[in-house]
């Protein structure tokens, strides 16, 4: 056992306690440990990850309707980073020996997953149908 | 010159220098990977062909001599010249996409285009600015994250000054 390996699990439990309490509590009512965003806060703008705990609440309880209402970006890339982050864990540990898969972005993606992100970032924000659609409701 | 290069006990190929160099760079073809080009004896792992594993080696500015000498043999020096390379090179894209979501400041924005680009120039053999790409992510990265947890911290004291002055 390396001082990394105690890390990446320490943080494996740490996240898995999290997906728990935010199952049981609905960031709606309960603030408890579950931090509003303070870009929202500060500007008042939703930033590209608002609604990101509302979302996961739904997600833990299977509510994937309800989990794309409030934000449908991160719903769409959540797999995605789940097997990234489990894969960048595994290769934190096992460092310069790491000759496992990771995660590569297609070649025409490198400006197309940029210009999602800030276009969602952008779109939420305009307080007209459709675009509203995007922002947490 | 065109490259070969084993895979599974197979023989892949032919590539050129540049692809095979970053083919070693993204770990698709590992350092003890066998590779072989025309006029060369025998196949030999990739991590001991200066000219396949070495990022700062130049490319022989005279015409080789013997196709033997531009084969280095297994030496400290080459493993000791450039340590690095002999690694893929991260690209940061999950970390900066979940700096960008959960911290919510736009300086993730930033570290997802360098992250985004760091593919795209190891395809073309561009390692330099691969490894830059790589490293500016990870340093935006680091400040979206560093944001995110003093936002975090700033939000907890506020929580707390207001416990204290319900006491």
């Amino acid at each position: 056992m390396n001082a990394r390996l105690i890390l990446v699990l320490g943080f494996a439990v740490v996240g898995l306690l999290a997906i728990l309490h935010l199952k049981e509590n609905d960031p709606e009512t309960d603030r408890t440990f579950l931090p509003p965003c303070s870009f929202h806060e500060v500007t008042g703008l939703h930033c590209p990850g608002c609604g990101g705990t509302r979302a996961g609440h739904a997600l833990a309880n299977l509510r994937i309707g309800d989990a794309l209402k409030k934000n449908a970006l991160l719903v769409v890339l959540l797999p995605f980073l789940v097997v990234g982050i489990a894969l960048e864990g595994l290769a934190w540990v096992k460092g310069r020996d790491y000759r496992g898969p990771r995660v590569r972005l297609p070649r025409g993606l490198s400006w197309g997953l940029p210009a999602v992100i800030v276009g969602f970032w952008i779109l939420r924000n305009i307080p007209m149908w459709p675009f509203d659609l995007l922002a947490p409701r | 010159m065109e490259w070969y290069y084993a895979k599974h006990g197979e023989k892949q190929g032919p590539v050129s220098l540049a692809t095979l160099r970053s083919m070693v760079v993204t770990g698709e073809v590992a350092q003890t990977d066998l590779v072989w080009k025309k006029g060369m004896a025998d196949w030999v792992p990739a991590g001991q062909v200066g000219e396949i594993s070495g990022v700062d080696s130049e490319p022989p500015a005279t015409p080789v001599a013997s196709p033997a000498s531009s084969i280095q043999t297994p030496s400290a020096e080459t493993a000791v010249r450039s340590p690095v390379a002999h690694q893929p090179i991260p690209n940061y894209l999950v970390q900066s996409i979940l700096v960008t979501i959960l911290c919510c400041w736009p300086f993730g924005i930033p570290a997802i285009v360098y992250a985004a680009k760091v593919d795209g120039l190891v395809a073309r053999g561009d390692i330099a600015g691969a490894m830059d790409a790589s490293r500016k992510a990870k340093t935006w990265a680091w400040v979206s994250f560093g944001c995110g947890m003093l936002a975090i911290v700033g939000y907890v004291a506020l929580i707390g000054l207001g416990v204290i002055s319900e006491l």
